[in-house]
């Protein structure tokens, strides 16, 4: 698999030392501003995930962007990091070699989660109903690489687009503490896209295949010292915590496939409407290998998770007078069903066994978002205006069979900003912007027994009613600075802050807890950006 | 501005799809029916203790029977449980509706261990009381965890107390202690099982056809008995004597085998057993010496009829079932058996002395701390209906120690339900000849 990285790495540097060399006219600055318009921006980042629309970002992009994210406090979930530093380095860029069109990206983050408990994750999923943690907060070091490479090439009279993508990610996670988590994880996503060119419509499929496989191994460095705290403990469902202090190691290995519908719709005056219909399922086998015993004989299967999503996005770009807008509506729905073995089962049958099997877990996510988002180049000389407005809604259910947990938290959020961008005559930009969340849970389903009570409950179930139906807003600033830097490249500096802090008291739950939700985190990241 | 229209309509019917959101699960009603052992029974049915533990989440739930001896738990997560049934008859009800004369209340114990409770399951489950052999010797202590590899003593200070728990002297002459054997680990596949997993010891090669090889005996792999010529060794009422690994002050450096000093970086961690009564020399019957293997000659060497390694150790995992019995009724005629291989048995192979459980005074099931690490049970619910272990699992100094019911007249009378999940509590760092909680 180390050799899959390296060949994608190498084609993505290549692809962007091409987009320099066919384009030595290329501007920076150019790319820059394209970044900087909200609606562009929001455009690209959708663009960039989805090949079908490789041809609409700009040709000879390439950008590099390194910097650092710091995220801290304690008003978050159960299973939250409480602080969190993000350093990241990412290179993308578009070129084309004859009719062919290339983008490539690499991104790698190094991430130090000092507050890690419950969940000895990867969090590649986070809602998934197998995983092992400890009470005690652990600390956590994550590696995380990402590749992506993709191609165009159009025909029959550049009316049928071929596009094929592949998205490779290694990740490599370990703590210090005990209990000592190590993970390792890797994902190979491909998308093939049939396109075809009607007059204002473009239409295509897409077809997506990946799969994957994390590899979880706990072990204790003090085997003889095991306070509560440090007990590890397998949860499974969302009810059920079960001690389990031995060492242990376990895989999970995932399977994916999916469809995309997409069409792009051209209206007149440079309006544009873009739809996008999708469907995945993907399955999650969780594999278990008892401490100590034989690797070929004993592995058991511990659950087997299904995931289907659906999910719908619109965008609909349309101009009045001299300002864009941009209307995003996006529907996704997520379910999850689990096959659970309570006792496990041997891969290779024992045939005294007797198998247990059953669907114990059952997760549903499913959330609406609407943004309208304006963009005016010019309000006055060399000064741009962008301004946003938004809402979204979310209902998160999660139903433990065996215990009878069902709790459903709704969650309603406005939002709104705007932000100015200034051009001088030397090519230096200057921005800045403010944002503003209101979010509230409109209303909740908590049915949880207490008859079944137990660690999990006060720590994470308890916690996490308190932090869902909280009330919160969140404050944002940001600001960048960007300047012409070495011929035709343009840097950038740019900063953001969000601070979210709860608003009033919470909820009311009559249960002994063990575990509460702080009042107010800071979200903020600073990065150098260079485009060319 | 139609066709946008016409588009949002589409979108919101794709995202309006609906499903079945139930899960399979769901929690169970737990009906428990009570039976006493004995055909024909008069001995109450009503108000017996019932208690399930589910073993993943800890959770305790108790209730009394009915009239007709049942009860349902309703509402219950399904999962794995330990369930028991227990009820104490006074002596004189005992007397009244079986005309068995005693002086004592007598217990009646029931259990069901590590029970799945899947979501299909409907109907009661049965729980058959039976009352144990209440013996005058019973198993006060067992320090099986051993102490800290590297401040502590390893597993040689390990030892095993026995009480008299009777009101007149008794003789330790001819008294057997055993630990038992079984399936250690449910990963190894080699072995004919029974449903439990527990091992099926009638598929024996040459166990006789005629016997219950699995309820009617235990089987034992170590096994060491006290010497003496009857009345050599004399143990006074609510006193007790130690059969230790290594009968020295593990507290203190001493000089091994091999002539160098063993000592502790901890002392607190260990016992002194300088004073024990007895001691397993295993060098004297040919195992390949233990450095800490030495010979105390103020302590009694125990007889060692059967060895599962080069000193008396236990599994400091808590693995094992210790047993205490005499024959009385005839020599020493114990039979031994092999494993119940799935294929021949090898060379290597070794044979484990078959214990007829009628000989056997008390008996104690250990295991390990996890949940997830229990293995099956090796004694009867009327020798053992529950089991004990050490919270802080291996090498942490602590001890399984059998509560104290009453005091007599100065005498200590040790608590004997055959339940060690009641009958026994921890000491944090062993305690030889300490008692749990003097009344």
């Amino acid at each position: 698999m180390r050799k899959i990285g390296v060949l994608f790495l190498s084609l993505i540097l290549m692809l962007n030392a091409k987009a320099q060399t066919l384009d030595s006219l290329q501007n920076g600055l150019t790319n820059k501003l394209y970044i900087a318009d909200s609606i562009t921006n929001t455009l690209y980042r959708f663009y960039k995930n989805n090949p079908f629309y490789l041809s609409k970002i700009p040709v000879n992009f390439s950008a590099i962007n390194a910097g650092i994210s710091f995220d801290k406090g304690k008003f978050t979930t159960a299973q939250g990091s409480t602080k969190t530093q993000n350093y990241f380095f990412n290179t993308e860029g578009k070129s084309q070699l004859g009719k062919v069109n290339l983008y490539g990206s690499f991104t790698f983050h190094k991430v130090f989660e000092d507050s890690t408990r419950w969940a000895h994750q990867t969090r590649l999923k986070t809602n998934v109903p197998l995983y092992f943690g400890s009470i005690k907060y652990n600390h956590y070091e994550r590696s995380i690489y990402t590749f992506k490479a993709m191609a165009e090439k159009n025909i029959l009279s550049d009316n049928l687009p071929l596009n094929f993508n592949i998205d490779y990610r290694i990740g490599d996670h370990f703590s210090n503490n005990d209990p000592r988590g190590n993970l390792k994880d890797f994902q190979l996503n491909t998308n093939t896209t049939l396109a075809y060119n009607f007059n204002k419509i473009k239409t295509g499929i897409s077809f997506l295949y990946g799969y994957g496989r994390e590899r979880i191994s706990i072990g204790y460095k003090n085997e003889n010292v095991k306070p509560l705290e440090l007990i590890n403990w397998r949860s499974v469902g969302y009810g059920i915590s079960e001690e389990f202090i031995e060492n242990s190691s376990y895989t999970n290995m995932q399977n994916r496939k999916g469809l995309d519908l997409h069409f792009d719709y051209k209206l007149e005056n440079q309006q544009n409407l873009i739809l996008k219909l999708s469907y995945l399922t993907e399955t999650d086998n969780y594999v278990i290998l008892p401490a100590g015993s034989n690797t070929t004989t004993d592995p058991r299967n511990l659950m087997d998770y299904d995931t289907k999503v659906l999910e719908g996005t619109l965008f609909w770009q349309f101009n009045v007078a001299s300002r864009q807008f941009l209307l995003k509506l996006g529907y996704r729905d997520e379910i999850g069903k689990d096959f659970y073995y309570p006792k496990g089962h041997l891969l290779v049958r024992n045939p005294n066994e007797v198998i247990y099997k059953y669907n114990n877990y059952l997760y549903d996510l499913q959330t609406i978002d609407l943004k309208l988002t304006s963009s005016q180049a010019s309000i006055s000389k060399g000064t741009g205006l962008n301004m946003f407005i938004g809402s979204s809604f979310s209902k998160e259910g999660k139903q433990d069979g065996s215990s009878g947990n069902n709790v459903i938290y709704n969650r309603l959020n406005v939002n709104g900003g705007l932000s100015l961008n200034k051009q001088t005559l030397t090519n230096k930009t200057y921005g800045v912007g403010l944002s503003g969340t209101y979010s509230f849970s409109p209303s909740t389903t908590f049915i949880v027994p207490q008859i079944n009570e137990k660690m999990f409950y006060k720590y994470v179930i308890y916690h996490d009613y308190l932090y869902n139906t909280s009330k919160y807003m969140i404050l944002g600033l940001n600001g960048e600075y960007s300047f012409p830097f070495y011929k035709t490249t343009q840097a950038c500096i740019k900063f953001n802050f969000n601070y979210a802090k709860r608003i009033g008291d919470f909820e009311t739950l009559d249960r002994e807890l063990s575990s509460i939700p702080g009042k107010d985190r800071l979200f903020s990241d600073f990065s150098i950006n260079l485009y060319f | 501005m139609k066709r946008i229209a016409y588009l949002l309509c589409f979108t919101f019917l794709f995202a309006a799809c609906k499903k079945n959101n139930t899960p399979e699960a769901q929690p169970v009603n737990l009906g428990l029916k009570v039976a006493y052992s004995i055909a024909d029974s008069k001995l109450p049915i009503n108000s017996v203790d019932l208690t399930i533990k589910n073993l993943a989440t800890g959770n305790l739930q108790q209730a009394k029977t009915d009239a007709n001896g049942e009860y349902t738990f309703e509402s219950i997560s399904t999962g794995t449980y330990d369930i028991t049934a227990k009820i104490t008859i006074p002596a004189a009800a005992y007397t009244a509706a079986t005309g068995i004369a005693t002086n004592t209340a007598v217990i009646f114990n029931a259990s069901v261990l590590n029970k799945i409770i899947t979501p299909d399951f409907t109907g009661k489950l049965d729980l058959t009381l039976i009352t144990g052999a209440v013996s005058d010797w019973v198993i006060k202590q067992v320090y099986y965890a051993g102490s800290d590899v590297v401040e502590g003593a390893l597993y040689r200070d390990q030892f095993v107390e026995i009480h008299n728990n009777s009101d007149r002297t008794l003789y330790a002459d001819g008294l057997y202690f055993a630990e038992l054997t079984g399936r250690q680990s449910l990963t190894n596949n080699v072995y004919n099982v029974l449903s439990d997993g527990q091992l099926d010891w009638s598929k024996s090669i040459e166990m006789p056809i005629n016997i219950d090889a699995n309820n009617d005996y235990v089987y034992t792999k170590a096994l060491h008995m006290i010497p003496g010529t009857g009345q050599q060794y004399p143990v006074e009422p609510g006193k007790s004597i130690i059969i230790a690994q290594t009968a020295q002050n593990h507290k203190q450096p001493f000089t091994g085998a091999d002539q160098t000093s063993i000592s502790v970086r901890n002392p607190a961690l260990t016992v002194d057993l300088n004073t024990a009564q007895f001691e397993a020399h295993y060098a004297s019957y040919g195992a390949v010496q233990l450095d800490s293997d030495i010979d105390n000659p103020n302590s009694v060497n125990v007889e060692v009829l059967q060895m599962s390694g080069r000193d008396m150790i236990f599994d400091t995992n808590g693995r094992t079932a210790y047993i205490i019995f005499k024959i009385n009724d005839g020599p020493r005629d114990l039979k031994q058996y092999y494993y119940p291989l799935k294929a021949a048995p090898g060379v290597n192979d070794k044979k484990y002395y078959q214990i007829p459980n009628k000989y056997i005074l008390d008996g104690v099931e250990t295991q390990p701390q996890a949940t997830s690490a229990r293995i099956p049970k090796k004694l009867n619910a009327n020798h053992d209906s529950g089991f004990t272990f050490t919270p802080k699992g291996i090498y942490s100094s602590q001890s399984v120690i059998r509560k104290t019911a009453s005091t007599i007249n100065g005498r200590v009378v040790l608590k004997d339900t055959n339940n060690s999940s009641d009958d026994f509590g921890v000491f944090n760092v062993a305690q030889p000849w300490g008692f749990y909680n003097q009344l």
